[in-house]
């Protein structure tokens, strides 16, 4: 079999939705598979890449690290638009305001 | 005798016991090994050990420790003593967002492709001059100007680029002329400005009186000293930089002494010459220059210019471009450095200079849009480049489309949200994000991402770079700390 | 030093409660006016006392009050006279410098005189209460807790007496706006009767806390009112010891802000002492960054008067040794593109970059010179010393200048 990889993620420290968006950030470098398992009773996400051109060992470790620091960054990025979706919305809101584009729940128009 | 308490009277922390006070909101990053840059909710900074930064978060600062009142009137605490520091942030954050809702104030119009031109570093695909379908028509030009009126802006500046823009001088006056008429007719006129873009090359007499006339400004390109300005902006003949020193003469004396203006383009050849460059300026009584990086667009990026040098280059070239323009002004010589003064606006003051690179939310739409050529509207300069790449990613839609739809396409829409700095991994804790800006269209061009992992993005190194760099100069000089005072409160 | 008020004999009174009188020098004044003026005699003119002259006093139309003034022979001289006539007031050649057109406070029972217009002065200033809600170290006028809200009575019939070409006046206390309403409705008095008199109002702000105190004062719309508001410390703490008032601070800040949204123009005022000098620069510092839309920031020298000669040693300081300090304060507001200026400082003790805000503004009547300003090349362009300087404390260092402005 090809030279394949595999990562674990933490499922208390990441979320599917994180991980699964790092993983497309390299879906020009790999095929990815994406499972949730279980082991001890502790869930994990389990990530299967299958580089789609051929891979050194040391590439495909490069690989991995890439994927865990995108990964970190998605989930990153996931809990801070959470924490700061009222200030944001709130500015985008004021930029908004005067073009006559605001719905008329004050909300600007939605992405 | 004394009906006069002594100031301890007035202070409610009696001195044995430990200060007690809240933090308010603020951030901090690292300026060098000892000390720290932290930044108040208002953007207002102090620099700070790490010692006493570490008591302050934990509760422990000492009301004795001479930074305390300091911190208390710069609203990074607050205590017993005063209730005002809400209010008097709200002002000062309120003030900084202000601008934002006026929405788009610059409207580009690329009247022509052509140029005579032929600089490698273009971010225009040019055309050489018998190309004239690669001219804005007038029906273009008149929805073009529709739009830009239709903007809530009560100031509006309509800048004419190409190409060189003068080689469709016809078009450029239709559009003043219609413009002004077209604005007395709203219910509030807004205010007009207009400026040419232009290498001045091509230009005659009776241009000059139409701009003198109308008051179109003139902007043109000085690269520097003849030698580098000709081999960095050929064309037949060779002699740009002389039609360019001739012009700004003709310019000045028709228009008036400050009605010039220039910019510069930074190119590998322009490296090692800084001074040089500014030494131009100097000679050619300009009272500034504007140390603009390169942006990795257009032909830069195709004749792999941008390539030819780096962020870091770049850096060193501001630096001592700075430095220099520091020096003469110790001299006694006014002369600044602008991009530095909008950054400086930025970080000393709570008004926004409205420089479309440093915004967030982003400059794309509304601090600046582009009505190209060809009738497209893209979201800014910066979108219209990328788009001759081959990358329309920030095509808001055509001169045909409604400013509703051009202005809740979901490009822009997703753009603005998701590049909203505050909101950014990195940028959310940096102290420096009040001053800086999101690019979402440099970060999807490198990157591929509204956002960009910023760890990895040059717009991110070059802006913390300029921050500490203007920060260290006026910590160490109170000569600096007041030129870049002023140079903050002219922009 | 002039001397605004003092006892005086006074001969014949007919009436006993304070009034209000304009001053004329002209004994044929057209009887129609002659009810609220009274006739000054001063120096030669005390010659036309004749018998003749006497007689037509008398069975003319009166004067509000004959105003006779000289020196002690020449008061001694006319004291005869005066007892065949009614309301003589004998005023010391100390007030000699009154003339036509000014206006005086006579008080009768209390047989007193009070100069409350000057026509002469270039800015006059009504005290309308000597209250106050705080105590500042340097007060130039020490409170009084006595109601004496006859004062500002008297200022709605001053103002209406003040000529309409006046080009500015002043309200001063203690606190002004302790009055509350009625203090409102004495700034809308004014605007009518002086509509083309520039107002400016000395008071801690601290009652426009209340916004709609503020919106009171906004209606008013009165067209060239200023408050000056003093702010002697971005610290809370020392601004609250320097005018001896707990939670001052806050009130003031929030005076500020409210006047400031309706529309009322605001100076912030300094006075450069020991107290305020250790932050006098970050109090700059802090008013560029808090209230950059203030529309004046005033720095001022101490005066050597009231309470601060009690406190002189926590307050005095040597302008010398604070040159650089107020050189590097204005130059934080001004290049933060506000307007300022430097008040009651003489130009040997500033820097030279002080010389654009500069003023000359001690009062016309407490100013004066040292004997070393003798031959000063720039005296003109001084303001001098507060006669309470020349007499109490001044700086060590005061030098002529050898050689004009230009070089």
């Amino acid at each position: 079999m090809d030279p394949y990889l595999l990562v674990e993620f933490d499922s208390k420290a990441f979320s599917l939705l994180a991980v699964q968006k790092a993983c497309h950030r390299f879906s020009n470098l790999a095929s990815f598979e994406v499972q949730v398992r279980s082991r001890d009773g502790q869930d994990f996400i389990l990530v299967t890449a299958l580089p789609l051109a051929a891979k050194s060992e040391s590439g495909l470790e490069h690989l991995a690290k890439q994927l865990r620091n995108e990964a970190l960054d998605q989930q990153l990025r996931e809990q801070i638009r959470v924490q700061t979706e009222g200030v944001r919305n709130l500015i985008l809101a004021h930029a908004f305001s005067k073009t006559g584009l605001i719905s008329p729940d004050g909300s600007p128009p939605a992405a | 005798m004394s009906r006069f308490q002594p100031i301890t009277f007035f202070n409610r922390h009696p001195a044995e016991e430990q200060a007690q006070y809240k933090l308010l909101p603020f951030r901090f990053t690292p300026l060098d090994d000892e000390r720290y840059v932290a930044t108040n909710l208002a953007g207002e900074y102090r620099l700070i050990e790490r010692e006493p930064l570490q008591k302050l978060v934990e509760g422990k600062l000492s009301a004795t420790d001479p930074r305390y009142v300091d911190l208390r009137a710069r609203h990074f605490l607050t205590d017993v003593h005063s209730k005002m520091a809400a209010d008097l942030l709200a002002i000062k954050v309120r003030t900084r967002h202000e601008r934002l809702s006026e929405w788009t104030g610059l409207h580009m119009f690329v009247l022509t492709l052509r140029c005579e031109h032929a600089c490698p570093y273009c971010q225009v695909s040019r055309q050489s001059e018998d190309k004239e379908s690669f001219d804005m028509s007038r029906e273009h030009a008149t929805k073009a100007l529709a739009l830009a009126l239709r903007s809530p802006n009560p100031a509006i500046k309509l800048e004419f680029q190409g190409g060189e823009s003068f080689l469709n001088f016809d078009l450029m006056k239709f559009i003043v002329l219609r413009a002004k008429e077209e604005n007395a007719k709203l219910p509030v006129p807004k205010d007009l400005a207009f400026v040419a873009a232009t290498n001045l090359a091509v230009v005659t007499d009776e241009m000059l009186d139409f701009c003198g006339k109308h008051d179109v400004g003139i902007s043109t390109s000085l690269d520097g000293p003849r030698e580098l300005h000709n081999k960095n902006r050929p064309r037949p003949g060779g002699d740009s930089y002389e039609r360019t020193i001739a012009g700004i003469q003709k310019v000045r004396q028709k228009l008036g002494r400050t009605s010039a203006s220039a910019l510069m383009t930074t190119t590998a050849a322009s490296l090692p010459h800084v001074k040089e460059i500014i030494n131009e300026y100097l000679e050619q009584e300009f009272h500034g220059i504007f140390l603009r990086p390169l942006s990795p667009y257009g032909f830069a990026m195709k004749t792999k210019f941008y390539r030819a040098y780096d962020a870091a280059r770049w850096l060193q070239f501001y630096d001592e471009g700075l430095d220099y323009i520091i020096e003469l002004n110790r001299q006694g010589v006014e002369f600044l450095e602008y991009y530095s003064a909008t950054i400086l606006a930025k970080m000393l003051t709570s008004r926004d200079p409205g420089y479309v690179d440093l915004m967030s939310p982003a400059g794309i739409g509304i601090g600046g849009v582009v009505y190209n050529y060809d009738g497209t509207v893209y979201a800014g300069d910066e979108a219209r480049m990328l788009a001759e790449m081959g990358d329309a990613t920030f095509k808001l839609g055509t001169v045909n489309d409604s400013f509703e739809t051009l202005f809740t396409n979901e490009t822009l829409l997703q753009a603005l949200d998701e590049s909203f700095a505050y909101s950014a991994p990195m940028c959310h804790d940096c102290a420096f994000e009040p001053w800086c800006g999101a690019d979402p269209v440099f970060h999807w061009g490198q990157q591929k991402d509204f956002v960009g992992r910023k760890p990895d993005s040059e717009f991110c190194q070059r802006n913390m770079h300029i921050f500490k760099g203007l920060i260290r100069r006026m910590e160490e000089d109170t000569f600096v700390r007041q030129l870049f005072t002023r140079w903050a409160n002219l922009c | 030093m002039l001397k605004l008020r003092g006892r005086v004999d006074v001969v014949n009174a007919t009436r006993c409660n304070p009034s209000l009188a304009n001053i004329t020098r002209n004994p044929k004044l057209p009887t129609p006016l002659r009810r609220k003026t009274a006739l000054l005699l001063k120096g030669a003119d005390l010659a036309w006392l004749t018998p003749e002259f006497v007689g037509q006093l008398r069975m003319g139309a009166p004067f509000a009050a004959l105003l006779f003034c000289g020196g002690e022979t020449e008061l001694a001289a006319v004291e005869g006279i005066a007892r065949e006539l009614h309301d003589v007031y004998l005023l010391p050649d100390d007030y000699a410098y009154l003339d036509e057109g000014d206006i005086l406070r006579l008080n009768p029972a209390g047989e007193s005189i009070s100069s409350v217009f000057r026509k002469a002065a270039p800015n006059n200033t009504i005290l309308l209460t000597e209250r106050c809600n705080h105590l500042c170290l340097m007060c130039s006028q020490p409170p009084k807790s006595a109601d004496d809200s006859w004062l500002l009575d008297e200022a709605f019939e001053l103002v209406r007496m003040i000529p309409l070409d006046t080009e500015n006046i002043g309200f001063s206390g203690g606190e002004p706006t302790l009055y509350g309403e009625r203090f409102i409705e004495l700034v809308e008095a004014t605007k009518l009767a002086l509509p083309h008199t520039s107002l400016d109002i000395l008071s801690n702000g601290r009652s426009f806390k209340n916004e709609a105190f503020a919106a009171k004062l906004g209606r008013v719309k009165h067209p060239a009112l200023q408050l000056g508001i003093p702010v002697y410390s971005d610290d809370p703490v020392r601004h609250d010891y320097v005018v001896q008032a707990q939670g001052a601070f806050d009130e003031t800040i929030q005076g500020i802000l409210n006047l400031k949204r309706y529309g009322v123009r605001v100076e912030i005022r300094v006075v450069v002492h020991q107290q305020t000098l250790p932050r006098l620069v970050q109090t700059c510092e802090f008013i560029t960054r808090n209230l950059l839309f203030v529309d004046h920031v005033a720095l001022m020298g101490l005066e050597i008067t009231g309470f601060t000669r009690a406190n002189l040693e926590i307050l005095w300081a040597d302008p010398q040794s604070y040159r650089d300090t107020l050189s590097e304060a204005i130059g934080v507001l001004r290049a933060n593109g506000m307007n300022c200026s430097v008040y009651n400082h003489q130009l040997c003790l500033v820097n030279k970059d002080i010389e654009p805000v500069y003023r000359k503004s001690i009062s016309d009547w407490k100013n004066e010179y040292l004997p070393q300003c003798d031959g000063c090349t720039r005296k003109s362009d001084c303001g001098g010393f507060f006669s309470t300087q020349v007499m109490f404390k001044h700086s060590e260092h005061v030098r002529p200048f050898q050689t004009p402005a230009s070089a």
